[in-house]
């Protein structure tokens, strides 16, 4: 049935709308708290002046998307998928090189970093890829084509290198998830990464002896009180973990760099180094710590006002909310976020084009990953990896990525009854 | 699928509560980080208080603070810089320069070592406009005293740097602080130092101040310190010392009505911005090794002598007192005193074999008289033992043989021996008041200080009482209480009447005795000269050294002013050099005059030099 209620271009789900505004908001101030000095004379040459700014073509974006035919992007996914595609490469070779990363392009002024967009579009090609006709998850094939779609980008940011983007884009196997592909494949990356940690963390040997009395007692158990053999099932899980075991100390030793080993160290309480690597973490943890219940306020910060944290306006924005308004203003990030990708999947699973749901999808994975790892790395759960806190953190090319991200599939979602 | 869309659900909750559960944990539970953020970012500094200023018994003053300004240098920040023009700025050499800056980098790379030191004002303007351009330097600045003075160094004491000895015991100090080493400076370091401030600032990584902490609600302001009145007549010092020039000795003035010093001159001495200013740690160990004139002594506080013939007018009170003597009690006197076996005491009182009694013995300073009194005091008693105690008991009344706690850091307690000492000194314990005649005349064992006898002159001044010497007239102007025990009344155990008999002999010295060309015509003195006997050990030998010249006098007889006492090695006969200096000091304190130009004169020309230097001579 034709539905003939005419769409309004600004027809977006407000609530989304609303904590997405609070959301930047929050990370303009909290970046106003973090870079503001009494000399700044140009407003626009400040940080918070600049994210205000961009923050502003952050609306001429959403009218733009208001005001662009859903089919258009529907049926020019694949095309953007490839432009996103051509634009890791390009990085790669007209980058600038900035501390030995080929993230960015320099135009002007002006920096664009391709992988922040790339994640829409490669959103966009999975879209594509899984509503085709014919599709099915369920087949090595598709599914092989699927993976193939996610790691090649993961393959080209890795060559930047930048490892926390390409681990955003592992997020994607989240919407694979909810297409239907099988659930053990998600078991055992867990496994292999359980595994993985802790063979660090308690050595090889230990590791392997354990895993094989783990062995040895579940077949025990199942052989004389279920009277049930699972030897062979059984057998393949412990044939894949001791090679995550083998494979875990080759990938620590001579793949990770060192001070990447250090971060995930320190986070296993391995090692303490307060003043190299684990400078920027211990600071934000006595940022964070100071702050209390409500916080010290704005610009009166001793921690973020000191300095003593690089980065704090980018990816360790936490640690000034933190600091500034305490544990009432992280809780209430915490909570706007939670809301917000909960609200998320609500909106995907209502959408009645499987299209538009794999879009969702895509973004709640991809904003998930974004917060969920810059909170827990900032929090010193998780290694000490380049991942900003997504609508907070300083930075115009990836406000701007997620601005679309969110408001294509807000679109997607506001024409959701039209059958197109 | 709606299973699968649930858990997505349900992860992205238990991550946001994992989230939550550790904030939780550190921003409300754990207290580390508030203590780590606090050590992080606040920075302590102090503020030093002006230290107080000190002023003379008239409200001259006498110290006060001045601002000079050290050049500092932290290595680290050095970046390349005009050598020539950083040199043109200030008054040091290339190699100065260089040895400070090796010197400076020896010490610390990070923390700031001293280049040049205690410049004025004037003499740092230039550089202190151009240091902009020396990144590296900066100029700190910093208070030492000034003195209005060039008299008292002995009162006023100095200031140095504390050690590390002082900054453990009194945790007020840090490194680099300043504290009294000596004198007033010493004794009143407490009231004089005042209060330190604290300013409390945030400091960045780079530990430089971003501003204050708290909006400076924590800090606390500086107390400057309190000022000081002393007791001492500025005037009267500065002339002490004229009189003294050439000499070595002290000059003791008191307000006997009160106990305050109103002089204390000691010579040699030096000028108080001696050890102030630029060289002061040079010129310290300058005088510091002087073992030759030592002046850095204070001989009117620290130099034990035998106080001679005034102590005669102690044996005498204690004489009537015991009730040995009275006016009527005469011994002959033929030249001398015979006692023991070969014992002879020479006397030169003139009476040649005729009767002496109390006033004129004391006039004469004859040590017949005296010996005899003293031995009828032992005697007195059953044995010598409880005699010489019964004596010594009454001597430290008058404040001898122990401390008299002046307000001020040095002291000595002088020698008043007792039974004790002499059945130590004579193991058999069979000795007889008669081996200790010479305490009766002041010699033998008896040592006193200059303060000791200005003490006991204002207590006969008193007619038997004394306060205790003080240097204090008030604190800030009279706001804090001095110490009480200057207030109280130390009464001697003789009574009133017995000193009318010994100020009559005292008058008598300046009239028809041993003083009496130091008398003044409108105004009568009492006074008593000492001539005390003082022996050396020169390559084994005991030789005998010219006399100390001793005078104790106070005046106006009816209302005593002022108690001198004047102490000057190896001048001689008291009546040549002591006793003018004494009469002097009473008339330009009372009358505010010299009404004896001669004897100024003759003091003023009168150099002891040679004496001395011939005595270090033989001793070397």
């Amino acid at each position: 049935m034709r539905n003939s209620r005419k769409v309004n271009i600004f027809d977006f789900d407000w609530l989304s709308t609303l904590i997405y505004t609070l959301l930047v908001l929050i990370g303009i101030v909290s970046i106003y708290s973090a870079t503001y000095s009494a000399q700044d004379a140009n407003v626009l040459q400040t940080y918070y002046g600049k994210q205000a700014l961009w923050f502003s073509f952050s609306f001429v974006l959403i009218l733009i998307v208001g005001l662009v035919n859903i089919r258009f992007i529907k049926n020019n996914a694949s095309l953007f998928y490839l432009i996103g595609i051509f634009l890791l490469i390009a990085v790669l070779v007209f980058g600038v090189n900035i501390n030995g990363n080929r993230s960015w392009f320099r135009i002007g002024n002006f920096g664009l970093q391709p992988a922040e967009f790339a994640k829409l579009t490669t959103i966009l090609g999975l879209a594509k890829l899984l509503t085709e006709p014919d599709f099915d998850l369920k087949k090595i094939k598709y599914i092989f084509q699927a993976g193939l779609l996610i790691l090649v980008p993961v393959l080209l940011v890795l060559m930047q290198p930048d490892l926390g983007s390409a681990i955003i884009f592992l997020s994607l196997f989240i919407v694979l998830y909810r297409e239907g592909m099988h659930a053990y494949f998600y078991l055992f990356s867990l496994l292999i990464a359980s595994l993985f940690i802790l063979t660090i963390y308690f050595g090889q040997n230990k590791l392997l002896i354990s895993v094989g009395l783990i062995f040895i007692l579940v077949n025990a158990a199942s052989y004389f009180i279920f009277k049930t053999k699972i030897f062979l099932k059984t057998g393949a899980i412990l044939f894949i973990s001791v090679l995550s075991i083998l494979a875990t100390s080759i990938v620590f030793n001579k793949v990770l760099k060192p001070h990447q080993r250090n971060r995930i160290e320190i986070v296993l309480n391995k090692k303490h180094d307060d003043k190299g690597t684990g400078y920027n973490l211990k600071q934000a943890l006595i940022a964070i710590g100071t702050g209390g219940l409500h916080g010290k306020g704005i610009l009166k910060g001793t921690q973020t006002q000191g300095d003593y944290i690089p980065e704090q306006h980018t990816d360790w924005i936490l640690s000034v909310i933190g600091e500034q308004w305490g544990f009432i203003g992280t809780m209430l990030v915490v909570l706007l976020y939670t809301f917000l990708l909960l609200r998320l999947i609500y909106l995907a699973e209502r959408q009645k084009q499987k299209f538009s749901r794999i879009l969702g999808y895509g973004v709640v994975s991809v904003l998930f990953f974004h917060y969920a790892l810059n909170m827990l790395m900032v929090l010193g759960l998780f290694p000490t990896i380049g991942i900003p806190l997504a609508f907070l953190s300083y930075g115009g090319s990836s406000l701007w990525a997620f601005t679309l991200m969110l408001f294509i599939f807000l679109k997607f979602d506001a024409h959701r009854i039209e059958d197109w | 699928m709606k299973q699968r869309a649930s858990l997505i659900g349900m992860i992205i909750i238990f991550i946001s509560l994992i989230i939550l559960g550790r904030l939780f944990y550190l921003q409300i539970i754990d207290k580390e980080y508030k203590d780590l953020a606090y050590k992080n970012a606040v920075k302590k500094e102090y503020v030093i208080p002006e230290r107080g200023f000190i002023y003379d018994r008239n409200g001259k003053l006498l110290v006060s603070n001045l601002s000079v300004y050290d050049v500092m240098v932290i290595p680290k920040m050095l970046k390349t810089f005009d050598t020539i023009e950083f040199l043109s700025y200030t008054n040091i050499t290339k190699e100065t320069l260089k040895k400070q800056l090796k010197k400076a980098k020896k010490y610390s790379w990070k923390l700031p070592s001293l280049v040049i030191s205690k410049r004025y004002k004037d003499e740092i303007a230039l550089l202190q406009e151009k240091i902009y351009k020396f990144p590296g330097f900066f100029i700190q600045r910093r208070a030492i005293r000034k003195y209005h003075t060039n008299h008292a160094a002995n009162v006023l004491g100095f200031i140095r740097e504390v050690n590390e000895k002082e900054i453990k015991k009194d945790p007020f100090y840090l490194q680099g602080d300043l504290i009294g080493k000596a004198g007033v400076e010493k004794s009143y370091e407490k009231e004089l130092r005042g209060k330190k401030g604290v300013k409390y600032f945030l400091t960045d990584k780079f530990n430089r101040k971003t501003g204050k902490y708290n909006h400076g609600k924590n800090d606390t302001l500086a107390k400057v310190g309190k000022d000081l009145r002393l007791t001492i007549d500025i005037d009267l010092q500065a002339f002490g010392d004229s009189l003294m020039k050439g000499k070595r000795g002290a000059i003791i003035a008191i307000e006997p009505s009160s106990g305050e010093i109103l002089a204390l001159v000691t010579a040699p001495t030096y000028t108080p911005s001696y050890l102030s200013g630029r060289n002061s740690s040079k010129n310290f160990n300058k005088l510091f090794r002087d073992k030759i004139n030592k002046p850095l002594l204070d001989r009117g506080l620290q130099g034990e002598y035998p106080p001679g013939s005034p102590f005669k007018l102690l044996n005498g009170l204690i004489g009537l007192q015991e009730g040995v003597i009275d006016l009527r009690t005469s011994y002959v006197c033929n030249h001398g005193f015979y006692y023991g076996r070969n014992g002879h005491m020479y006397c030169h009182c003139g009476a040649n074999g005729r009767k002496v009694k109390l006033p004129w013995a004391i006039t004469k300073s004859c040590n017949t008289y005296f010996s005899n009194t003293y031995l009828n005091i032992i005697n007195k008693y059953n044995t010598p033992q409880e005699g010489i105690d019964a004596w010594k008991n009454h001597l430290s009344k008058f404040g001898l043989g122990q401390y008299l706690h002046i307000d001020l850091p040095v002291g000595k307690k002088g020698l008043i021996p007792d039974s004790k000492f002499y059945d130590r000194y004579y193991p058999s314990h069979r000795w007889q008041a008669s081996y200790t005649t010479s305490n009766g005349i002041g010699q033998g064992e008896v040592l006193t200080t200059p303060i000791q006898l200005a003490n006991i002159t204002a207590a006969i001044a008193n007619k038997g009482f004394y306060y205790t010497p003080h240097i204090i007239k008030n604190i800030d102007e009279g706001k804090e209480t001095i110490n009480p025990l200057f207030k109280k009344k130390h009464s001697t155990d003789i009574e009133k009447k017995y000193y009318d008999y010994i100020i009559d002999g005292m008058a008598q010295v300046y009239k028809t005795g041993t003083a009496k060309y130091s008398r003044l015509k409108d105004m009568e003195l009492c006074g008593k000269t000492g001539t005390s006997e003082n022996k050396t050990r020169i390559n084994g030998k005991l030789v005998k050294l010219p006399d100390h010249s001793i005078f104790i006098a106070f005046g106006p007889k009816d209302n005593p002013k002022i108690a001198v006492a004047v102490f000057i090695e190896n001048g001689g006969f008291g009546a040549t050099i002591a006793a003018p200096i004494a009469t002097l000091m009473i008339d330009k304190y009372v009358n505010k005059r010299v009404s004896r130009p001669d004897l100024l004169n003759k003091m003023l020309h009168t150099d002891l030099r040679t004496v001395y230097q011939l005595k270090n001579y033989e001793k070397q």
